[in-house]
């Protein structure tokens, strides 16, 4: 690793945490302040803050007064909330995807892993789904369990397999490959299954696979919330063998990281952070991928020490500004999220790739 | 020399048979007209009907027509030599040559089929899109009875099966990118007929339709006259409403789906169930909007607006006021599902997906609005029971 000139002092690189902490709050403010529906300033603030006037359903509001309520609490706190959290588990399974296969490309969605997610939301949504179509942010409480754990198995169950696999490959791109192949094949099992459903799913799914922050309640988010809350905390315990890690599977052994449990450990967390986040909301592409290498290339570090709680803010940051940007087309109009990730994503990443030489010397 | 005066006395041949066909149908064809449908128009031109189509969305084909010719008249003649004889500019439309009435049908969609049970020509039935979209008992036992194949559509198109239909007739609707069949079909040289029906934006416009599909199977006149009927009592109820309803009276407003993964899709104000929903004397939310087709829009913009309304319609999905408050409590804050004014249009329904709302709906937009009414307006109908909806529990 030759960090050399490039490494940031102590000084820099705390100031650049305070920036994109100021810049995640901002943002979260922002998200909750705009909206599609105009609500003053003043009001929001109020519904914020002092919520015991405004939150009595009694409490002689207008009509207007308590929708207005109702909008900030209920749709977009919960929204942003939402956007928060998935962003930095996208990004946190992102990073440890990269760490764990030594490779650039890595990613939920580039190794399958996020295919995997899909098959396990569809199975359960279509064999078990009854009548009442759509996907899991329309189902009831119980069925979202259900799917939620159907999705981080199938997850799990792609990661695990191309990890099998990756004892028998040495190559790094034909693993990355061998993930691809394994995502199609769950892909086109989903395809199969949505084929043979009633035609009203089709739609619904398709709205699924356009990924959206907005459909979660705050029930959800009671899932959402202490999954990636444990999964972040296990990230931050796994510090230390993914630095081993970085320096080769040889080095880490003798550094003395019990390999196959750490690897186990990464596995079971890129895979709960992918499938919990796919779940709730769809297939958020790019976000996994992207947000290491922004957080390596504003940094100029691989070290786990700052690139994971740094993945983590950017995770979230971007996950906000896209949503922000989703919301921007007025009239109510509302854009797919995943096209936004990627049009707004895709020119900062290249753009840091290219300026600074991290994209090259770490990972 | 030989091929050349082969041609000639073909020519001839041709011309000729024409002649007669001129002079036997001079008794004059009385045209059917078209009053509310904006994609297809009728018209008569030496004793030959042209059906034009030129649906608004149809970009790739501006405009196509179809000569209808008998089926035993001019044999072998070309498209473009009946052009020139019917004096059409070869820039007017892309002209084609449909034989009447049509003897196999294969129509793609299950709202091609209700006309056939109307009109009583289901045994030009020769394939259909699928099964399980069909939900007329009738229709089902007449496929099971006749063993009529399910040829599929878009990406699943069975080609095999519809070369093996021989001169078998597809009707299609058109659509973009894989779904298009329609290429796919014209590169095996099967006649395709382009329905544009699921176009229009006026219930009636829809409705009109059934006299196309009537034309092409050589039962104009009672498409005509069914139609005549359906229309005079749509527009009745019409006018009942507007005069029992006095410019004071409230009128119910009106919210529409529900919402799905942060979006809420609604249907533009100027399109198909706006216009029923202005018609029965509902007040659409978003009726002041000018889009015919849906609207993508943020959840709490459609919540706030919707909070006021007090009927909420459901084109699909929702089973169950259960359902709808376990998926989302937000929803319970709607003034709608308070007072379980929560109604969807899926009475009459079959468990593999079939709703009789989007099979025989189109053609009796009577029944649609007469079941509209009632919702919004009981007093006025109060004789009627729902046919098509149903006040969810």
């Amino acid at each position: 690793m030759k960090q050399g000139s490039y490494k940031h002092s102590k000084a820099g690189i705390i100031l650049r945490f305070l920036l994109i902490l100021g810049a995640v709050f901002s943002l979260f403010a922002l998200d909750v302040f705009k909206g599609s529906v105009d609500i003053p300033l003043e009001r929001v603030l109020r519904i914020l803050f002092s919520p015991a006037e405004w939150l009595s359903e009694t409490g002689g509001l207008t009509l207007e007064q308590s929708g207005q309520r109702d909008i900030i609490l209920l749709f977009r706190l919960p929204r942003a909330v939402t956007a928060l959290l998935a962003g930095m588990g996208l990004a946190l399974s992102g990073l440890f995807m990269q760490t764990l296969f030594r490779n650039p490309l890595a990613g939920p969605s580039v190794l399958g892993i996020n295919a995997g997610a899909n098959l396990g939301v569809a199975l359960v949504v279509l064999v078990m789904g009854g009548a009442a179509g759509g996907f899991v942010a329309t189902l009831p409480f119980g069925m979202k369990a259900l799917v939620t754990g159907a999705a981080v198995f199938g997850a799990g169950a792609v990661l695990g397999v191309v990890l099998l696999v990756s004892r028998f490959i040495g190559s790094v791109t034909l693993l990355l490959l061998v993930g691809l192949m394994f995502g199609y094949l769950a892909n086109s099992l989903v395809t199969l299954m949505i084929h043979f459903s009633a035609a009203g799913r089709v739609q619904a799914y398709l709205q699924w696979t356009f990924g959206s922050f907005g459909a979660t309640i705050w029930n959800d988010i009671y899932i959402l919330l202490p999954v990636i809350g444990v999964a972040i905390f296990l990230g931050i315990l796994l510090i230390k063998p993914l630095n081993a890690l970085l320096l080769g599977e040889e080095y880490a052994r003798s550094m003395g990281v019990a390999l196959i449990r750490v690897r186990m450990i990464v596995i079971v967390v890129g895979a709960l952070l992918a499938g919990v986040v796919t779940a709730f909301c769809g297939p958020v592409t790019f976000v996994g991928v992207a947000v290491p290498h922004l957080a390596r290339g504003i940094f100029r570090t691989a070290d786990h020490r700052t690139i994971v709680p740094a993945s983590l803010l950017l995770g979230g940051a971007t996950a906000l500004t896209a949503d922000i940007v989703s919301h921007l087309p007025g009239q109510g109009g509302i854009l797919p999220l995943n096209s936004v990730t990627a049009l707004l994503g895709v020119p900062v990443v290249v753009w840091v790739l290219i300026r600074s030489r991290a994209g090259r010397s770490f990972i | 020399m030989l091929v050349e005066v082969c041609e000639l006395l073909k020519k001839v041949v041709v011309g000729s048979s024409f002649l007669l066909l001129t002079v036997g149908s001079l008794q004059p064809l009385t045209a059917l007209s078209v009053e509310y449908a904006e994609g297809f128009s009728i018209e008569e031109r030496s004793g030959v009907t042209l059906l034009n189509i030129h649906p608004r969305e149809f970009e790739n084909y501006n405009s196509i027509t179809y000569a209808l010719v008998e089926q035993d008249k001019h044999q072998g003649i070309a498209a473009d030599e009946l052009r020139e004889r019917l004096s059409i500019e070869s820039n007017e439309s892309e002209l084609q040559i449909i034989r009447i009435p049509i003897k196999k049908l294969i129509p793609l969609s299950t709202t091609f089929l209700p006309p056939l049970l109307m009109l009583g020509i289901d045994d030009v039935l020769s394939g259909i899109d699928n099964l399980d979209y069909i939900y007329s008992q009738k229709l089902r036992s007449i496929i099971d009875k006749r063993d009529i194949p399910q040829v599929g559509n878009g990406p699943s198109l069975d080609m095999e099966q519809i070369v093996q239909l021989q001169s078998a007739v597809v009707m299609a609707n058109s659509t973009q990118g894989e779904w298009n069949v329609v290429p796919k079909l014209k590169d095996a040289s099967i006649p395709v007929v382009l329905n544009g029906d699921y176009l229009e934006t006026s219930p009636l416009g829809r409705a009109e339709w059934i006299k196309f599909i009537g034309l092409l199977c050589g039962k104009g006149k009672e498409a005509e006259k069914h139609f005549k009927s359906i229309a005079t009592r749509y527009t009745e109820l019409r006018q009942m409403v507007q005069t029992e309803l006095s410019e004071n009276t409230e009128r119910p407003q009106v919210l529409m789906n529900r919402p799905m993964n942060g979006r809420w899709v609604v249907p533009g104000g100027e399109g198909y169930m706006a216009q029923f929903i202005e018609d029965a004397g509902g007040d659409y939310l978003w009726s002041s909007d000018s889009h015919s087709s849906s609207l993508v829009l943020d959840v709490e913009t459609v919540f706030i607006k919707a909070l006021h309304a007090d009927v909420w319609l459901h084109q699909y999905g929702s089973t169950s006021l259960q359902e709808l408050s376990q998926a989302d409590q937000r929803l319970l804050k709607l003034k709608a599902f308070q007072t379980k004014k929560v109604i969807n249009n899926d009475a009459r329904t079959t468990e593999a997906g079939s709703n009789d709302f989007y099979e025989s709906g189109p053609y009796q937009p009577d029944l649609i609005l007469a079941d509209l009414i009632s919702l919004f307006h009981p007093s006025l109908l109060s004789g009627h029971s729902l046919h098509y909806y149903r006040f969810l529990e």
